[in-house]
């Protein structure tokens, strides 16, 4: 059989996806805030986006909006752990907009020094790219992670 | 451990490009960079399992959570979640959005200059059973107008969103309903390049499931990526 093609989730997404218990992740351990803009390929807000969270190393799930007025977002979490020797600390983040016709998959890492390890997935982005995908610590548990559609540090995004 | 499931990328074929300049919001919001293809680690191979949560089953009813009826169509939407190899996709979320019968959705950005329904908020969720099978009452959905170029109309549709088992398997799509004379004018229904990949958007009139005197049926049945078989598939 084949599948089933992808198509934006459009401007009205609210009204079936959002819900209050997604918009933080659920896990013990040390909670970490992270937050950010995300961005068109002119560096405008996108105040219609839809951000989706997958936090392998402990199974949690999150889901929210971007900011209506000024396309920021902000999610809590506990920071995540590596899964394998090499494998560096990450959250999976899937975007979805209205101009998305398929989700765009991006992952967000913790540790500066993972654009220099053998992360599996890191290590295929080229070197100068990489730090688009490291959120940047802001101090007290806060993390900073644009997204940024195209354009000047356009964010690499994945293809899985 | 076990071996990980291996999904083909072959399924990647059937999606639309990020950039469609026809629809017009895509030319900002597509990135320039090529993706960066990568292998399938335990993070694309796993995901939320939402088991039995809080999904009650007056959410898979779209007509009922008003004082009164909505007015419009009333119509059943039902079908099987399967994979690539036509296996159902047991106990996984399913959620739908969808305007009113007049082509207006409940939300504050809709300006679009037509009817709310009191009566119709337009959200739905239902977990898939044992074979896959997911059902909807709901109200049939207007077209409606948009931005997009002059004199544009939406097909009538019913955004779904599926997650199956793992991240990678996850999808949003929108359901259209057969006949509809906007198909050729529709930027973001043609944004998917292959005929017969847009025909599997199309739910199909369903007399089966029509229930008379009461509601018209739609079937639509939602294939996701699915991993190969294995041979401890094979083997039973
Ligand atoms: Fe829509």
């Amino acid at each position: 059989m084949s599948v089933t093609p992808s198509q934006t989730v459009g401007p009205y997404f609210q009204i079936g996806l959002i819900h209050e218990r997604w918009s933080s992740l659920a896990g013990n351990g040390e909670r970490i805030t992270i937050e950010g803009s995300v961005l068109d390929a002119e560096g405008v807000p996108v105040t219609d986006a839809m951000i989706e969270i997958w936090q392998p190393d402990n199974k949690a799930f999150g889901r929210f909006a971007t900011d209506p007025s000024t396309g920021r977002f902000a999610f809590e979490t506990s920071r995540p752990v590596s899964m394998g020797p090499d494998a560096a600390a990450h959250l999976c983040v899937g975007v979805f907009a209205r101009g998305l016709l398929k989700r765009l998959y991006t992952r967000i890492y913790f540790d500066p020094t993972a654009i220099n390890g053998n992360d599996p997935i890191l290590s295929l982005v080229p070197y100068a790219r990489r730090p688009t995908l490291v959120a940047v610590s802001t101090g007290d548990r806060r993390y900073r992670f644009d997204i940024r559609f195209a354009g000047e540090g356009e964010t690499v995004f994945l293809e899985c | 451990m076990s071996s990980l499931p291996v999904y083909s990328r072959e399924a990647l074929q059937a999606d639309p490009p990020y950039l469609h300049p026809p629809y017009a919001s895509t030319r900002l919001r597509s990135p320039r960079e090529p993706l960066v293809i990568v292998p399938h680690t335990l993070s694309e191979l796993s995901g939320p399992a939402f088991g039995h949560s809080d999904v009650r089953p007056e959410d898979a009813d779209l007509t009922a959570h008003g004082q009164g009826q909505p007015i419009g169509e009333r119509i059943i939407v039902h079908g099987r979640l399967l994979d690539e190899k036509g296996r159902a996709i047991p106990n996984s979320l399913v959620e739908v959005w969808q305007a009113n019968s007049t082509g207006r959705y409940r939300h504050a950005r809709d300006q679009h200059d037509a009817p709310l329904d009191p009566n119709f908020f337009g959200a739905g969720r239902c977990l898939t059973d044992a074979e896959g099978r997911y059902q909807f009452t709901t109200i049939r959905p207007g077209a409606y107008p948009w931005g997009n170029h002059p004199n544009a109309w939406r097909p009538a549709h019913i955004h779904f969103s599926l997650f199956g088992p793992c991240f990678l398997t996850r999808l949003v799509t929108q359901m259209y309903f057969p006949g509809d004379p906007l198909f050729p004018f529709d930027p973001i229904f043609h944004s998917v390049p292959d005929a017969k990949a847009r025909e599997r958007m199309i739910a199909r009139f369903d007399l089966q499931a029509t229930r008379p005197e009461w509601a018209l049926g739609f079937r639509f049945d939602i294939v996701l990526r699915g991993p190969e078989e294995t041979p401890m598939e094979h083997g039973r």
